[in-house]
């Protein structure tokens, strides 16, 4: 596997570059929607964050979706890694942070406007509230990610409208496990009388995490995989 | 250069595109791949830029296997498509964020190829440009990061007669002994006294692959004169000029390379053509 940092910047600055103007709209309006949304009920943080993640999912392998830039892209003189890499830099690092930073202007900005306004909110509450969204973003960090990657795997794996092929496919994928768990449930709680038992299906937030980590983990290299195959 | 061996590829299974080729593109030449729609040609340079991955057999391309798509293979390797993508920055832009991969690239000889296409304004965004105006572009750009081997799809695709002109004179500016150019096209007349050898394409296989000056000792090009015996004419075109001909070349007789007569020449006696240039490598 080659690796060149030199490069690899200048892959990254070339991939900003040309994503800059949508990504940059498109995290501005998701920063005020979402500010009026946490400002209006905190506690759906993590389902306004999933719904985020689901439209910058449509966006994660833009380059490689178009047959024109996708041989571009692909005869860039770069490795496998590194084209990999940049794009997984741009889902996994950039933008969650300018979504969470985003967020956070957004409801200062709304808060701001409300101010302005006369309308009767408790400033300094909402500013409270605001910088919340970093420790609401670090509890459902893992639970984020994982979704990031099966829309990061979905991103290369289809060609056309991948996000929404990829919430059905998460939407099926929710409604199966939970018809499977309510069999399962139902057949060990008659066999085994653990229908009262409440913590059998609910382990600790530690094996959560590290199920979730060794599922995103399996999805991102998937990906990778999937990339060196990549064809124009 | 570039080894193709027992080259299969295609996009469905069991119907192929491209049919078992064997195939040595030799290094520091211009090299014409002709053909009619639809006979592979997009399809083969696509093989030997490692942008499709082969069904069976070989391809090698200075050492490397193209679909591993290593960086010392793809920074020596300058493919132009037929259709690109609209990038949305200005030339400038594209050039700087493109030529930091490239270590040949010459800015100088960039703005040079762009001021032989008359483009002097490098401000102006690519997305705004004319396809034709897109296309010197990239082909500056191409010629500039002086890759050892540079691929053009249909490259005088969109460009106007002076242009064509223009881009014949810029190939050959461009040209050094390390560099191997590749053009494919159906516009033969494009290629006029530019390409050094000639292959030509059908439906997945090769008719013909030979230099200029085997296809001039073996077949000669002309106007038809009373005394020619008709059956060996390979081909004849009536025009203002007279009856053009290509035929066999049994005197040795000096001609001018023809390279519409020649497609057409090929296409009309596909057996006898392959027979008399297997027939001279066979004795070579």
């Amino acid at each position: 596997m080659e690796f060149n940092i030199i490069r690899f910047w200048n892959l990254c600055k070339r991939d900003f570059k040309i994503n800059m103007k949508t990504d940059l709209i498109m995290l501005s309006i998701m920063g005020l929607i979402g500010g009026v949304l946490y400002i209006i009920e905190s506690s759906f943080f993590p389902i306004l964050m999933g719904c985020m993640f689901f439209f910058l999912g449509f966006r994660i392998f833009t380059e490689y979706t178009k047959k024109t830039s996708r041989s571009q892209i692909l005869l860039l003189p770069v490795s496998n890694l590194e084209r990999f890499l940049c794009v997984f830099v741009r889902a996994f690092i950039y933008y969650p942070i300018f979504l969470v930073v985003s967020l956070l202007l957004g409801t200062l900005i709304i808060t701001s406007i409300l101010y302005i306004l006369r309308l009767p909110i408790d400033f300094n509450h909402v500013i409270n509230n605001s910088l919340d969204i970093f420790y609401s973003f670090w509890r459902v960090f893992i639970m984020l990610y994982l979704l990031m990657a099966i829309f990061f795997f979905g991103s290369i794996f289809y060609k056309k409208n991948a996000g929404l092929k990829m919430g059905l496919f998460i939407f099926v994928a929710v409604i199966v496990f939970a018809i499977m768990s309510g069999i399962i449930f139902i057949l060990i709680g008659y066999e085994n009388n653990y229908m009262s038992n409440n913590d059998l299906f609910s382990p600790s937030a530690y094996y959560d995490n590290i199920i979730g980590i060794v599922i995103s983990l399996f999805f991102i290299g998937l990906s990778y995989l999937r990339l060196t195959e990549e064809q124009a | 250069m570039i080894e193709l061996n027992e080259l299969q590829f295609g996009y469905k299974k069991n119907k192929f595109v491209i049919n078992n080729i064997n195939l040595s593109i030799e290094k520091g030449y211009i090299h014409g791949l002709l053909g009619k729609n639809g006979t592979g040609k997009t399809t083969l340079l696509k093989l030997i830029a490692g942008l499709l991955f082969p069904d069976e057999g070989k391809v090698e391309v200075m050492g490397f296997e193209p679909q591993k798509r290593q960086v010392g293979f793809l920074s020596n390797v300058f493919f132009l498509p037929e259709e690109f993508c609209n990038y949305k920055m200005s030339i400038s832009s594209y050039a700087i964020t493109h030529s930091c991969f490239y270590p040949k690239f010459s800015q100088k000889d960039f703005i040079s190829y762009l001021e032989d296409f008359e483009i002097t304004d490098l401000k102006h965004k690519m997305d705004a440009l004319s396809y034709g105006t897109k296309k010197k572009v990239l082909i500056a750009f191409g010629l500039a990061t002086h890759t050892d081997l540079i691929i053009m799809d249909e490259p005088t695709n969109g460009l106007d007669i002076p242009s064509k002109a223009q881009f014949r004179k810029i190939i050959l500016r461009a040209m050094s002994e390390e560099t191997t150019i590749i053009i494919s096209t159906h516009q033969v007349r494009d290629l006029h006294n530019l390409i050094d050898s000639i292959v030509i394409l059908d439906e997945g296989n090769i008719l013909l692959n030979a230099s200029n000056q085997e296809i001039t000792s073996k077949l000669y090009f002309g106007v038809k004169d009373q005394d020619s015996p008709k059956e060996e004419v390979l081909f004849s075109d009536d025009t203002i000029r007279g009856l053009e001909i290509v035929k066999e070349n049994k005197e040795n007789q000096e001609s001018n390379l023809d390279i519409e007569l020649l497609f057409n020449a090929v296409f009309s006696n596909k057996k006898r053509i392959k027979e008399l240039f297997n027939q001279n490598n066979k004795e070579e």
